[in-house]
Order: C-alpha cells, then structure tokens, then sequence
C-alpha cells in the first residue's frame, strides 16, 4: 500500500512538469503584455519596454521557463508580477478559501445526491423519484451563475437572512464562515448534487437486480439492512470515482462562483492572474490545482480498492 | 393426518398488468411433510424457480406479482402475514440456496459476514458470538481451513466453496425447510455429488425438510421421496419417486423418462424432448402440453385437464390417463 503511493506519486511528476510546461506555452500564445498593463494606459513604448526589463520579461521565453523550473526545483515559485508578494504566498492564502468552498460543496453533493438518489431508486416511478428526477434535472439545467445571481437577487434584495458576497476566514468567526458559505456551496453544489442523484439511482437499480441481493433476502435481513447494506456498498464502488470528478468539477466551477460571490478564493486568484498576463501566479496557480488533483485520483483509488475487495494495488 | 409443514395451493405467479398479464406459475398445488424431500422437475422456463420465491414472497416486483392461491407454512398462511413478520420466517424457518454460487455471494462482505449476519439479526446474537457459530458452521460444511476461509471474499473461494458457504449461510438459523434452487447445476460433476451428500447428511442431522429443484432425473431418483412434475407453469404429475418413474402417467413425465440417456454424461441438462419450450407469451390454450403431446385430442386444446388421482397419493393433469386405479379417479385432493 505505502509503496503503491509512493509510486503513484513518482509517476505524478513528469505529469505536473507537462501540465506546467503547456500551460506556460499557451501563455505565450495569447497575446496581451503585462509590461503594458503594469506601466498603465498612454505610457510610451519606451516606459512599458522598461517595466519589461524589469520584471525581466524582456529575455526569452526558454530562458525564463528554465529559471521557473529551477526556482521550482527549490521550492520557489516566483514572484507575482502585479501582487506585491511571492506566489507561494499569494497561494496559501487562496487554497483554504477554495479548499473551503468547494469541501463545504462537495459535502452538500454527497449528503444531498447519495441519499436522494437511493430513496428514488428505492421506489422506482413513485413521487419520491420522480421528485428526485425533476429536481437532478434542473439542478443539471441551471447555469451556476445564473442560479447565483438569483439567489443573490433572492437573499440581497427580497430577504437579507445570509450574506451575498465576501468570505469571513473561520478563524475570525466561525458562524459568519459558515454563514458566508451557504449561498456560494449552494450554487457551486446544485449541478453536480444533480448529476451524484441520478447515477446514484441507476447504479442502485442495477444493483438492487443482482442475486446477492436477493439472498441478503432470502436470509430475513429487514430490507433496511439489505439496501443500507448490501446493496449501498455495492453502489458505492462506482459512485465513489463519480464523487472524485465531481470534486474535481467543483473546484474548477469555483473559478465563477468565487468571482460571482467576491470570494478570495484559488479561482479569483487564477482568473485576475490571467487578465493580467501574471505568468508567475498562472504557474504556480496552474501546477497546485494540478497537483491537488493527482493527489484526489490518488484518494479516490484508495478508497476504491478499500470498497472493492476484488480491487488490489499490491504488486503480486 | 397431521398437517404437513409446507402446504401451497392453486399458486398463481403472473407477470405484466391487464391484457399484457402473462401467467408464469398456474395453479401450482403442492404439499411438503416434516423431514421430508421433496423433488421439483420440469423443463426451463417451467416456473420452478417462481414457485419457489413464491413460497418466500421474494418474486421480482415489479413485474411480477404473486395472484393468488395459499401458502400454509408451520400453520400460518404466510400471504396474510405482515413483510415484518415474513422477514422472521425467511432466513430463520424457511432457508434457501440458489443455483448460481458466483453470484448469489456479495462480492464486497467476507463470507463469515455472510454466513454469521442471519444469526445476528435472527437470534440477537453478538458480533463475536456469530462469528463463533459462523465458523462452527462453516467447518460443519466441509470448508478445510474455515478461521482463514472466514475472512475471505466470495471470490477468492471457488464454486464448490462458494456453495457450501451458500449452505452454511442458508442453515445458520437451524430452518425447518430448505428450497433449494438447482444448487449443483454450476458445479463440477465431482463437486455436485459431493455437495448433495453434505445436503443429504445435514438434512438427517437437522430433521428439516427439503424442496429440491433439479434438472437431474437421477438425483430426483436417489436423493426425494416425493417428486412434482412441472410443465408450463402447472403441475403436470406429482407423487412419490417410484410412482412417478416407475408408473409415468403423464405423457410429458413419460416422454421424459424415455429420453433419459443411457449414460449420464450430460446430468446438468433435463432430457430434451421433441419440440420447443413455449415462452410465457406463447403458451398455448387448454393443455399447455398438447402442441407436443403425442396422445393430443380435440379436447386438450380447448380446456385444462384437472389434475386427477391416479393412485393414492398420485396425481396428473391429463384427459388421457391410463385408468390404473379408475375408482380414485376423482378430482384430486388426495395427496
Ligand atoms: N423477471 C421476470 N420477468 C418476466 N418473466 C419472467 C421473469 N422471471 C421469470 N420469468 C418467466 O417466468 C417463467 C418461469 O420462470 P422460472 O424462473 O420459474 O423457470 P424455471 O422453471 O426455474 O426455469 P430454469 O430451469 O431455467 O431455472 C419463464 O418463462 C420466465 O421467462
Ligand atoms: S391433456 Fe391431452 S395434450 Fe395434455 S398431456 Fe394429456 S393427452 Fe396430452
Ligand atoms: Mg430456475
């Protein structure tokens, strides 16, 4: 097992080296100088070719990629070119506030999704499924943002029981963290509680056919037992994998909520660090998510072989 | 006559709603006394498997739903019981084991889970205390090696294993019948005499009763007292093993007993008889038997032959039975 993470670990550096080495050709790519947007609107071309020399913008491409990988190698990860602080730094301030959102997110999916999906699996056609079904099929048909600004309209203008925007650290306030939370998780979970709901359900009625079912049973276990049971750790196997990319899906929609609801959060982040061509911050920004999902496949395949005892990652 | 502990009448199993219904067990009569064995047969597709999840109230539904007739078991007719109350006799009174080992096992508990969660929920007993008894009746069925065997999972065990974990599991809770659902069929030939003589010798041990459901004639022959003959969903012949085959009366039970192959290399199979197995959309009227009967006369394709007591405790369902015993032959409630 030990030896199982470590190797898959390993193998995850040549991925991150790829993913930042694309990502930073792309970078060049798109047009855009932040020399230009840093020495502001009318500065001659000679100011902003002087920013350039400064932020060291002026030297190639290659040789700028080979310092990167150096500062790397060293735990470095630059200096933002518009934020007046390291990346590493601007970084560690984000990644709770995301990690933040979408955990709280990702809980609302698998709370909400995993047990909707059963009830209405567990009576096929019934009210209960079909509610469950009309509801997946809006929370799959609503655009995120949209659903935000409703809400925002909803709780900011109509009733003003939650705040709409900006994010209270815990450790300031813990009710007003969660409080800030509600209205962000909710947009950020509500498409993917919709997707978990019903492959949660048609993975329950698959499930539900097998035989071992019918012997769990055949044997008198109330049927509480058989479905909580039998049938749910069954289901769960699959379900498990659909949860990780469901994470995977709620930190990248975090780009939007976060900049919807004002959250300072890896997104935001990301996203100024793009407008602004702030390539430093764009790496490293690109590499953590990067790594962060490694490190979720990695998770999710532990807890796979951990349902699934026909699963082994030992070598044999 | 005392009452027999298994007692099914007129069991209808129908699939499907209003003019879709398809009926799949047919007025199906039966009756099982204490300690006694009793033998199902019939073709596939003839509505053994249904009977049986019938007897347990465990028919897939939907689609299928149980129509009608009585189930009579220890006394209490288990149709009005509440699915509370049923949940006691299935595991605890009535065990069953089902052809498939590979798949009737769940792939993510241990087979000691398995075997020892009936007697938890059954007899309220603790976790180590069931696991104790789970390994008492693991070894009582032959598992070699059972406190490692216990922390295995259904794969890691092969068919034979499997079945007999199926057995353990099925017995934990000391029932007074068991159905068993053709249980040797998947096995190899060596395992399956194997796995019916464990069968027969717990059987004697526990003083249970036992429905077996086999495609095996020769099993049926060495193995049951009484032995129902079934053919599209109704009983076609029904009494003890050597009324059946040695006084075929039934021309289905005949044709079958003819096509028995010297050699029974091929025992996983019931013989074939000439013609097609109709499905349940195309069973035909009156005798479901008559497009492939060799006797057929104008009668059987228009009604459904009684069953009609051929010798005491003999009854089949056929307008041309041979009269052995034509003062008894009265519409049947004799067996
Ligand atoms: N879930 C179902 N839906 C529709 N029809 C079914 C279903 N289960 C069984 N049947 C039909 O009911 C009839 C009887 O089935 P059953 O399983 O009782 O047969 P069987 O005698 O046990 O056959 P086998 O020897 O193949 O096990 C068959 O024609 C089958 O097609
Ligand atoms: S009732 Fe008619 S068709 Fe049916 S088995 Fe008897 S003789 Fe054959
Ligand atoms: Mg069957």
């Amino acid at each position: 097992m030990g030896e199982f993470i470590l190797r898959r670990l390993l193998a995850a550096i040549p991925v991150l080296l790829i993913v930042t080495l694309i990502a930073a050709s792309i970078m060049q790519l798109v047009p855009g100088d932040p020399a230009a947007v840093i020495a502001g609107q009318g500065a001659s071309d000679a100011e902003v070719a002087q920013v350039r020399a400064q932020l060291g913008l002026d030297r190639s491409f290659v040789v700028r990629l080979g310092e990167w990988y150096v500062g790397l190698a060293r735990g470095d990860l630059g200096h933002s070119l518009m934020l007046n602080r390291s990346v590493g730094q601007a970084i560690l301030e984000r990644v709770p506030v995301t990690l933040a959102l979408s955990g709280v997110a990702l809980l609302l999916t698998v709370l909400i999704g995993v047990p909707a999906g059963v009830l209405a699996a567990l009576r096929p056609n019934s009210w209960v499924d079909q509610l469950v079904l009309t509801m997946a099929l809006i929370g799959v048909s609503v655009p995120n943002f949209w659903l935000s600004l409703m809400l925002i309209v909803l709780f900011g203008v109509i009733v003003d029981w939650l705040p709409t925007g900006g994010y209270v650290p815990f450790a300031e306030d813990p009710v007003e963290w969660a409080r800030s939370l509600v209205l962000p998780s909710i947009s950020l979970a509500l498409l993917q509680i919709g997707l978990l709901a019903r492959i949660t359900r048609a993975t329950m009625l698959e499930v539900l056919r097998n035989d071992y079912v019918r012997t769990a049973r055949a044997k008198g276990l109330p049927r509480r037992m058989v479905v909580a049971k039998h049938a749910l750790k069954n289901v769960m196997i699959p379900v498990v994998t659909v949860i990780g990319i469901s994470f995977g899906l709620l930190l990248s929609g975090s780009v939007v909520i976060e900049t919807v609801y004002s959250i300072p959060g890896m997104g935001r982040l990301l996203a100024t660090a793009i407008f602004s061509r702030d390539y430093p911050v764009i790496q490293g920004g690109l590499l953590v998510t990067a790594a962060t999902l490694v490190l979720l496949n990695l998770v999710v395949d532990l807890l796979y072989a951990a349902l699934d005892p026909r699963v082994t990652y030992d070598r044999r | 006559m005392t009452e027999p502990l298994l007692s099914v009448e007129g069991l209808r199993v129908v699939f499907g709603q209003g003019a879709r219904e398809q009926v799949a067990v047919d007025g199906v009569s039966f009756q099982v006394a204490a300690g006694e064995t009793l033998g199902i047969v019939g073709e596939s597709g003839s509505g053994k498997s249904l009977t049986a999840l019938a007897v347990l109230r465990l028919v897939p539904s939907p689609p299928g739903r149980i129509a009608g007739g009585r189930v009579r078991f220890e006394g209490r007719d288990l149709a009005g019981i509440s699915e509370r109350e049923m949940e006691r006799v299935r595991g605890a009174r009535i065990g069953m084991i089902f052809q498939e080992p590979m798949s009737a096992l769940n792939p993510v508990f241990t087979v000691g889970e398995q075997v020892a969660e009936a007697l938890r929920v059954h007899e309220g007993l603790g976790r180590r205390e069931a696991s104790a008894r789970a390994l008492a009746l693991l070894q009582r069925v032959g598992i070699a090696d059972a406190p490692r065997r216990m922390k295995q999972y259904p794969h890691e065990l092969s068919g034979g294993m499997r079945q007999r974990v199926m057995i353990a599991a099925a017995l934990a809770c000391r029932p007074s019948l068991l159905i068993a659902d053709e249980p040797t069929t998947a096995l190899d030939v060596t395992i399956q005499a194997q796995i019916l003589a464990l069968l027969r010798e717990l059987q004697r041990e526990m003083g249970m009763a036992v429905v077996l459901i086999t495609h095996d004639l020769g099993v049926v022959a060495q193995m049951v007292d009484r032995v129902v003959v079934m053919y599209g969903g109704r009983v076609a012949e029904e009494g003890t093993v050597e009324q059946v085959f040695g006084r075929p009366s039934h021309p289905y039970t005949r044709l079958l007993l003819e096509s028995i192959p010297s050699l029974d290399h091929d025992r996983d199979r019931l013989p074939t008889i000439p013609g097609m197995v109709p499905t349940l959309a195309e069973l035909p009227p009156g005798c479901r038997f008559h497009p492939r009967c060799p006797q057929a006369m104008a009668v059987c394709r228009e009604r459904a032959p009684d069953a009609v007591t051929v010798e005491p405790g003999h009854r089949a369902a056929c307008f041309a039975l041979p009269q052995i015993h034509p003062v008894e032959a009265q519409s049947g409630a004799g067996a």
